[in-house]
C-alpha cells in the first residue's frame, strides 16, 4: 500500500507559517505520519495535483495499491485524481459549509465529500457534524492525532505545586514583573502604538542574541494558542486568571504564542495585561517553537493545561497535556466532548451564540460558537487552585483520569484501529466482492 | 431720633426691575417714620432712597399703612466682566433688608449681545424668581417652613470627541431624568434650572439664602462634570452602571476620581441601588448615597389600560423614515442600500423625540464629527478589507458587490441648516433651556401598521452597551417561520448611519426569516409614541449594563412586560412575575469614558440561548395565555408604581433632604 501525504507546509517552511490559515494541519500530518507506516509506505508530495496521479499508476503497474491523504480542508482538496483521495480536516463546527460561494464548488463541502467517498476527521462531534450533511452512513472516520504515546513518560512529574526553578529558554520569553506595562496601556494615541511597536521589536530583536533563563514556580497554568485566531478566545483565558489571583503570588500563567510574526503575537496580550491592571500572580509569554528539550521542561512543569476556546477541531496542546497527566481547566463542547469531563478538568460552562464559519467572506450566520461563561471560568481558576495546594490526592486522581481518557481518546491502539477499519473500508470499495458491510 | 426710641427695622429687598431696586422698609414700632435705605456696591455706597412710596400689597400685608416702598435708580453702568457684591441697607444703623446682599455678575460677552436685557436677566435670577413681590409675614411667632429651592442643571452630551465617539458613556439622558425629577421637586419648592452652575448656580444660593430660604443645587451629570467649590450645598445625581466607579485620575483632570468629586459633594443620589452599592463600595459603608429612580409611572400609567388586545391598534405616524422587513427583504451579499434622504428638520432644536433623543449639542457636534465611530470603521475596513480580498480573486463578482460608498460618511448631513440654538434666558423665571417638542408629524410622514405579537426595544445604536445586535438576531432565530411575531426597533439619535450599515449587514447575515423586523428613525411625538406602546406586547432590552433603561421603565409603566435581564439597574424592578428573565454573567470591561480603556470594571454578558427562549415563551403566553399576559403587565404596572411612583419618590427626596429639619443645616452637616 502507497500512502501519499500531503499538507500546504512542510517541516522546512512551518516556522514561518505558525498561525498561518491550516498550519496545524502539518502538526497533524507529523502526528500521523508513525501510524500510517504501519499500513503502507508513506510517500510525501508537494504538489498533488501533479504527483498524486503519477505515482499512483506506477504503483498500480507494480500491483500496489494506493490511496491519497489529504490533509487539508474540504475546499482545499484536490478533486478529479484517479487515485482513492481521504480529506484529512479538523473541523469544529456544528455544521458544515453546503453552501457555493466565490464560484468555488468547493466550498460546498458536501460537494466533495460527495465526490470522495470518505473522510477523517477528529472528532465525535465533527463527525456528527458531516453526517448531518452527508447522511448518517456516509464513511467518516474520527480519528484524533496519535499523541498519547509520547507523553506517558510526563505522567510521573504530575504536581498541583512545584518549587521554583530556574528553566532556560533560548527563544523569546518574557516575565511580566520585568516588563514595563506601562507602555503598552495607551491605546489611543496612534504615536504610542507606534513606540510600542519598537520597544517590542527592539526586545524581541535582543532576545535572539541571547540565551535566557525563566523562574518558574507555584501553581503553574499553561496555555498555547495562536492570539490571532480569534476563537482561542484568550482575552477571557487571561483576564480570567488575573481575576482570580490578582492577589496570589503563587499562581503562574505561561501562554505560548504561537505565531509566525512575535510582534503581531505580544503586542495584543501585552497590551490586555497592562489594561487589566496590577496584579501579583506570574505571567509569563513565550514566543515560537520550543526546542523539545525545552517544550518538555514545560509540559514537566506545568500544573494545568487551560483552554477557553469557543470551539476546537481536535486540540493538540490540551490533548498532549493531558497525555502527560495534566488536569484541564477547559469548557465542554466540540472535541472537548471526547475526553473532557469534570473527572479530568475544572468544566467551565458555555453557551451557544450565533457564528459564521471562519473561512466564509459573506460571515453568512450558519453555525454557533460556545462563549465562556466568565464567572464559571474564575470560579474553575480557584478551585484549582485549592486542589493544587490543598487537595494533592483529588490532583493525582483527576491526574489520573486525564492521562486515562486521552488513552482511549488518541492512544496509538484508538487511532491503528480506526485507521483499520478505514484501510479495510478502502479495500472493499475497490474491491467490492469483500465488501461484507464492513463500513466503519 | 435713634434706633432706641425708633425700634428695630424691619425690611426685604425686592431685587432690580426695570432700572431699579426695589424693597420696602419700615419701623415696626414707628410706623409713620420713614427709613432711608441705601445701595452699596463693592463696598461703596453708590445711592440712598427714603423708603415711603405707597404700595398697596404691603398695606394688605399688614405694613402699616403701605407707605414704605422704595425704588433706587440703579445706574451703574454694566460695561465690563466684573462682580458686583451688591448690599442694601438701612443707611441709620445699617440693618441689611432681608434679600439684600447678593452678587451681580456681568460678562462682556452677554452685555454685548444685550446689555438691558442682560443685566435684567441676571438680576432677576440674582433677586428670586417671582413675578410678585413675596408678601411678607406679619405674624412671626410661628415662621412658616422655610421656601425650598432646588437649582437644577442636567449635562448635556458632551461635545467633547472622546466622549461623542465612545460607545456608552453619553450624558443625553441626565437631560431626561432631570424633566422627570423637575417635576416632582416642584411639588417640594420652587425650580430654578441652569445651564452654566459655575456662573449661576451660587447667585441663586446667596439670594435664598438672604431671603432665609433654603436652597440646594442637584447636579444631574456624571461626577467628572460636576461643578465643585460652590457654595451652595450640591447633590450630584448620577446615573451609572458599571460594577466600580473611576477611582484614578486621568488627563490631568482630579475629577475624573469620583472620588474626589464625592468626598467634595459629600453625598449623592444615584437611580439605582446598584450604583448606590457601587458608590458606597468605593466610598465607605456611611457614605450618604440615596438611591431615587427617575420618577416614570405616574406619567405613563395613563397608557396601562389600554392592551394590545382590547384596542384596535392605530398607525403609528413617524417623522422620520420606517426600514421595514416585510418591505425591503435583506439578503446575502446584497448591495447595502443608500441612506434615506431625511430632510431638515424645520422643528429644530432642541428635541426631536420625546424622551431620548440626543442632545442639544449633537446637530453640531453631528455636523463636526465623522458620522462613524472609530470603532466601528475599524470593523467595517476590516470586512471590507476581507470582502476585496474576496473579490481581487474573483474579478466577476465585483460589479455592485462592494458597498464601498457605505464605508465613509454617507451623504446625508443631519440638520446642519438649523438656527443657532437659543441660550436659554435667565429672564425666564423658570426657563427651560429643553422644551419638549410637540410638534405635528408632517403630512408626508411614514406611517406604520403593527400587527401580529410585537416586541419594541428602544434605544441608542451609538450605544454599545445595548446590544442591539444580541436582539436582532435572538428574534430571528426564534421566529425565523412565525410571520406574526414583529420587532421594532426605534432608534434614538439623530443620525441614522450610526446604525443603518452594520444594521443591513447583520440582518443581511442571517439565516431567511418570515418574522418581522421594523426599525424606526426619527421622531415621535407623545402621542404617536403613546401608541407604539400601545401596540406593544413586551418590552424588550439586552443591555450588557443599564444605568435605570427609561425606555424600559416607561414601558412597563404601561403595562408592557419586558424581556430583559434583571442585572445592574434592571435588578431593581425585573421580576419573573413582571418580565421573562434574560440570563446573564458578570464580565470585566472598561469605563466607557477612560481614554486609557482599562479593563478595571465589570458589565454582564448576554446569555443568548437564554434571550432567544425568552422570545419564544413571551410569544407563547400572548398568544394562547391572555390571563397570565395580563397579570404580567398588572405585575409591571405595579412593580413600576412602587419603584418610581411620584409618591415614594417625593418620599425618598424628603428623606434625604431632611426636610423635618430644614435642608441646608442637614446638608451642611453632612459635609465633613
Amino acid at each position: 500500500m502507497i500512502i501519499m501525504v500531503y499538507s500546504s507546509y512542510n517541516a522546512a517552511s512551518i516556522e514561518g507559517y505558525l498561525g498561518a490559515p491550516e498550519y496545524s494541519y502539518w502538526f497533524v500530518r507529523r502526528a500521523f505520519w508513525p501510524m500510517l507506516e504501519r499500513f503502507g509506505i508513506v510517500v510525501p508530495v508537494t504538489d498533488p495535483a501533479r504527483e498524486v496521479d503519477t505515482i499512483c499508476r506506477t504503483a498500480e503497474l507494480h500491483g500496489e495499491p494506493c490511496v491519497f491523504f489529504s490533509f487539508e480542508p474540504p475546499h482545499k482538496t484536490i478533486l478529479g485524481l484517479s487515485c482513492p483521495t481521504i480529506p484529512v480536516f479538523a473541523w469544529e463546527f456544528d455544521t458544515i459549509p453546503d453552501e457555493i460561494w466565490a464560484d468555488e464548488p468547493r466550498n460546498d463541502w458536501t460537494r466533495v465529500l460527495a465526490v470522495t467517498k470518505a473522510a477523517i476527521t477528529h472528532s465525535n462531534f465533527s463527525v456528527q457534524a458531516v453526517r448531518r450533511s452527508m447522511g448518517k452512513n456516509y464513511p467518516v472516520w474520527s480519528i484524533p492525532a496519535p499523541v498519547h504515546r509520547g507523553q506517558m513518560a510526563h505522567v510521573a512529574s504530575a504536581r498541583g505545586w512545584h518549587p521554583a526553578e530556574t528553566v532556560p529558554v533560548s527563544g523569546i520569553a518574557l516575565a511580566m514583573d520585568r516588563v514595563d506595562l506601562s507602555s503598552f496601556s495607551m491605546q489611543r494615541a496612534h504615536e504610542d502604538g507606534i513606540a510600542n511597536l519598537r520597544a517590542l521589536a527592539a526586545y524581541v530583536a535582543e532576545a535572539d542574541r541571547a540565551p535566557r533563563t525563566i523562574q518558574l514556580g507555584g501553581v503553574i497554568y499553561t496555555a498555547i494558542f495562536n492570539p490571532i485566531d480569534g476563537r482561542k478566545n484568550w482575552t477571557d483565558l487571561l483576564a480570567g486568571f488575573i481575576w482570580a489571583f490578582r492577589d496570589e503570588p503563587d499562581a503562574t500563567l505561561v501562554m505560548k504564542l504561537t505565531h509566525y510574526d512575535p510582534v503581531r503575537a505580544l503586542l495584543p496580550v501585552l497590551s490586555d495585561i497592562a489594561k487589566l491592571g496590577p496584579h501579583r500572580c506570574k505571567i509569563i509569554l513565550l514566543h515560537g517553537m520550543l526546542p523539545d528539550d525545552e517544550y518538555q521542561t514545560l509540559i514537566r512543569m506545568t500544573s494545568y493545561t487551560i483552554n477557553a476556546s469557543t470551539n476546537e477541531g481536535q486540540c493538540l496542546p490540551l490533548m498532549e497535556f493531558m497525555s502527560a497527566g495534566r488536569p484541564a481547566i477547559s469548557p465542554l463542547h466540540t472535541a472537548m466532548l471526547d475526553y473532557i469531563s469534570p473527572r479530568n478538568a475544572f468544566v467551565v460552562e458555555t453557551f451557544a451564540h450565533p457564528a459564521s464559519w471562519p473561512h466564509d467572506p459573506r460571515e453568512a450566520v450558519r453555525t454557533e460558537r460556545n462563549t465562556t461563561r466568565f464567572p464559571s471560568l474564575v470560579r474553575a481558576y480557584r478551585e484549582s487552585f485549592r486542589v493544587a495546594r490543598h487537595d494533592p490526592a483529588r490532583y493525582a486522581d483527576m491526574s489520573a483520569e486525564a492521562t486515562e481518557a486521552l488513552a482511549c481518546f488518541c492512544s496509538d491502539d484508538v487511532v491503528e484501529e480506526r485507521l483499520a477499519t478505514l484501510f479495510t473500508h478502502l479495500a472493499s470499495q475497490q474491491n467490492p466482492a469483500t465488501a461484507e458491510g464492513v463500513l466503519f | 431720633m435713634d434706633s432706641n426710641t425708633l425700634g428695630t427695622i424691619t425690611g426685604w429687598c425686592d431685587g432690580y426691575d426695570r432700572g431699579h431696586i426695589r424693597g420696602w422698609a419700615w419701623y415696626p414700632r414707628q410706623p409713620h417714620q420713614t427709613v432711608v435705605v441705601e445701595v452699596v456696591i463693592n463696598g461703596q455706597v453708590v445711592a440712598e432712597a427714603a423708603a415711603c412710596i405707597m404700595r398697596p400689597d404691603l398695606k394688605t400685608a399688614g405694613i402699616g399703612q403701605g407707605r414704605h416702598a422704595f425704588a433706587i435708580p440703579f445706574t451703574r453702568p454694566l460695561d465690563a466682566s466684573e462682580t458686583l457684591q451688591v448690599t442694601v441697607r438701612a443707611k441709620e444703623d445699617g440693618t441689611i433688608l432681608n434679600a439684600g446682599v447678593f452678587t451681580i455678575i456681568t460678562t462682556p460677552e452677554v452685555l454685548a449681545a444685550d446689555q438691558h436685557r442682560a443685566s435684567l436677566s441676571h438680576l432677576a435670577a440674582t433677586f428670586g424668581l417671582w413675578d410678585e413681590p413675596t408678601p411678607p409675614q406679619a405674624n412671626t411667632a410661628h415662621p412658616p417652613r422655610k421656601t425650598l429651592n432646588f437649582i437644577l442643571y442636567a449635562a448635556a452630551a458632551s461635545s467633547s470627541a472622546d466622549v461623542a465617539t465612545k460607545l456608552g458613556a453619553d450624558d443625553y439622558s441626565y437631560l431626561f431624568v432631570m424633566k422627570f425629577f423637575r417635576e416632582v421637586l416642584r411639588a417640594l419648592g420652587t425650580v430654578h434650572m441652569v445651564t452654566d452652575p459655575s456662573r449661576d448656580v451660587d447667585t441663586i444660593y446667596r439670594a435664598c439664602m438672604a431671603r432665609g430660604e433654603e436652597c440646594v443645587f442637584f447636579s444631574f451629570a456624571p461626577p467628572h462634570a460636576t461643578t465643585l467649590g460652590l457654595a451652595c450645598p450640591t447633590i450630584p445625581v448620577i446615573a451609572w452602571e458599571f460594577g466600580t466607579i473611576p477611582d484614578t485620575a486621568w488627563d490631568d483632570e482630579p475629577r475624573n476620581d469620583w472620588r474626589y468629586v464625592l468626598r467634595q459633594t459629600g453625598r449623592a443620589i444615584t437611580i439605582s441601588r446598584f450604583a448606590a452599592n457601587v458608590i458606597r463600595e468605593a466610598m465607605g459603608p456611611m457614605f450618604p448615597v440615596a438611591s431615587i429612580p427617575t420618577p416614570v409611572w405616574n406619567g405613563m400609567a395613563g397608557l396601562s389600560t389600554e392592551t394590545p388586545r382590547s384596542t384596535t391598534i392605530k398607525p403609528i405616524c413617524l417623522d422620520g423614515f420606517i426600514w421595514d422587513s416585510r418591505v425591503a427583504k435583506p439578503a446575502l451579499e446584497m448591495t447595502l442600500p443608500p441612506l434615506p434622504a431625511t430632510k431638515p428638520r424645520t422643528q429644530p432644536v432642541q428635541l426631536p423625540l420625546r424622551g431620548y433623543l440626543l442632545t442639544l449639542a449633537e446637530p453640531n457636534a453631528a455636523a463636526a464629527q465623522p458620522h462613524i465611530s472609530p470603532g466601528r470603521i475599524s470593523r467595517i475596513i476590516a470586512r471590507l478589507a476581507k470582502r476585496i480580498q474576496f473579490l481581487s480573486r474573483h474579478p466577476q463578482k465585483a460589479s455592485g458587490a462592494v458597498p464601498t460608498t457605505s464605508v465613509f460618511p454617507p451623504p446625508w448631513q443631519p440638520e446642519t441648516d438649523l438656527p443657532p440654538i437659543d441660550e436659554p434666558a435667565l429672564a425666564v423665571f423658570d426657563p427651560d433651556p429643553y422644551p419638549a417638542q410637540q410638534a405635528q408629524p408632517p403630512a408626508d410622514a411614514p406611517t406604520l401598521h403593527l400587527d401580529g405579537i410585537v416586541f419594541t426595544a428602544v434605544l441608542s445604536p451609538k450605544d454599545g452597551r445595548k446590544n442591539w445586535q444580541d436582539i436582532l438576531s435572538a428574534f430571528v432565530f426564534a421566529f425565523a417561520n412565525t410571520p406574526d411575531a414583529t420587532l421594532v426597533f426605534k432608534m434614538i439619535g439623530t443620525d441614522p448611519s450610526y446604525w443603518w450599515w452594520e444594521f443591513h449587514d447583520a440582518a443581511s447575515r442571517l439565516p431567511a426569516f418570515t418574522c418581522r423586523v421594523v426599525v424606526l428613525h426619527g421622531y415621535l411625538d407623545d402621542e404617536n409614541y403613546g401608541k407604539l406602546i400601545t401596540a406593544t406586547h413586551f418590552v424588550t432590552n439586552a443591555s450588557l449594563a443599564e444605568g435605570q433603561c427609561l425606555p424600559l421603565v416607561e414601558f412597563m409603566s404601561a403595562s408592557r412586560p419586558a424581556i430583559a435581564p434583571d442585572h445592574t439597574a434592571m435588578s431593581d424592578y425585573i421580576t419573573p412575575q413582571n418580565a421573562f428573565v434574560v440570563e446573564s454573567d458578570i464580565e470585566y470591561c472598561a469605563w466607557p469614558h477612560d481614554p486609557r480603556n482599562l479593563l478595571r470594571t465589570t458589565r454582564y454578558r448576554i446569555h443568548w440561548p437564554s434571550l432567544r427562549d425568552a422570545f419564544t415563551q413571551a410569544y407563547e403566553v400572548a398568544k394562547t395565555a391572555p390571563d397570565a399576559y395580563a397579570a404580567m403587565g398588572n405585575a409591571a404596572a405595579a412593580t413600576m408604581q412602587t419603584y418610581c411612583g411620584d409618591k415614594s419618590t417625593i418620599a425618598s427626596l424628603q428623606q434625604i433632604l431632611c426636610l423635618q429639619t430644614g435642608v441646608t443645616a442637614m446638608l451642611e452637616a453632612a459635609v465633613p
